[in-house]
């Protein structure tokens, strides 16, 4: 790719030079998604080294929930969006399209799961203040509430 | 660039198998289990297309969905020690 665009400015110069700018738009397009796809591509690397650094740094299950999200929607979603850039209009693109469905999709459900299954075993998250009284009661203990009043 | 991509996604898997292995509760286990899937999921993808061989897409949509079915089955029996518990009983009418 970066051959045919060296090759494309070289040969638009020397045309340049002799007759006036006559590169076609489809060139500028070309160019103008190639840049787009590496910045999409270098920012969702990023954002997955970011989301993992959180998964060790953060100090509870769910701030690290909050760390695996950032992995789950901006740094797959930039990679996904930068390579769709990358294959164009064919079949590659849909297939990607199709995995970030599913990430829309499946990454919510599952932190959601995780979250309810880490609060049932008691797993409270570490708060600055106190906050118990504020929670809703459990299921077992609001049926006993109920049994009694 | 898809070398960097690459090179950064599996950073990020050994910062995520770090975690799996530290983890102190099962939660936090599961949680890491769950990013090495989606991070799999990505290098399948990036490799596939630094080898130029975007095939490898099918191979990562079938790892997308076991990854979430698999999750889901293991939260469910850490919750309530049983894959066929039936949650509806849980609910208070």
């Amino acid at each position: 790719m970066i051959e045919t665009l060296a090759a494309a400015s070289s040969a638009g110069h020397a045309s340049a030079i002799s007759s006036g700018p006559s590169l076609p738009l489809s060139f500028y397009v070309e160019w103008a998604v190639h840049v787009l796809s590496w910045a999409a591509i270098l920012t969702g690397s990023f954002f997955v080294l970011v989301g993992a650094v959180g998964l060790i740094r953060m100090p509870e299950v769910f701030t690290r929930m909050h760390a695996a999200s950032i992995i789950d929607t901006l740094g797959a979603g930039l990679l996904i969006v930068g390579m769709m850039m990358q294959a164009g209009p064919t079949l590659i693109s849909l297939k990607l399209l199709f995995i970030f469905g599913l990430f829309f999709v499946t990454s919510p459900v599952a932190t959601h799961a995780l979250a309810q299954a880490a609060l049932h075993t008691g797993d409270l998250p570490e708060l600055k203040e106190d906050r118990t009284a504020q929670l809703a009661p459990a299921p077992e203990q609001r049926a006993a509430s109920e049994a009694e009043g | 660039m898809f070398t960097v991509a690459s090179i950064a996604v599996m950073t990020a898997l050994a910062l995520a198998v770090t975690r799996a292995v530290l983890g102190p509760t099962v939660f936090d286990r599961v949680l890491a289990a769950n990013t090495i899937g989606t991070l799999a999921i990505l290098l399948l993808a990036v490799i596939g297309f630094l080898l130029e061989r975007p095939e490898w897409l099918d191979i990562a949509l079938v790892y997308g969905l076991l990854n979430l079915i698999g999750t889901l089955a293991v939260l469910k029996y850490f919750r309530h020690g049983d894959l066929a518990h039936d949650a509806e009983k849980d609910q208070p009418r």
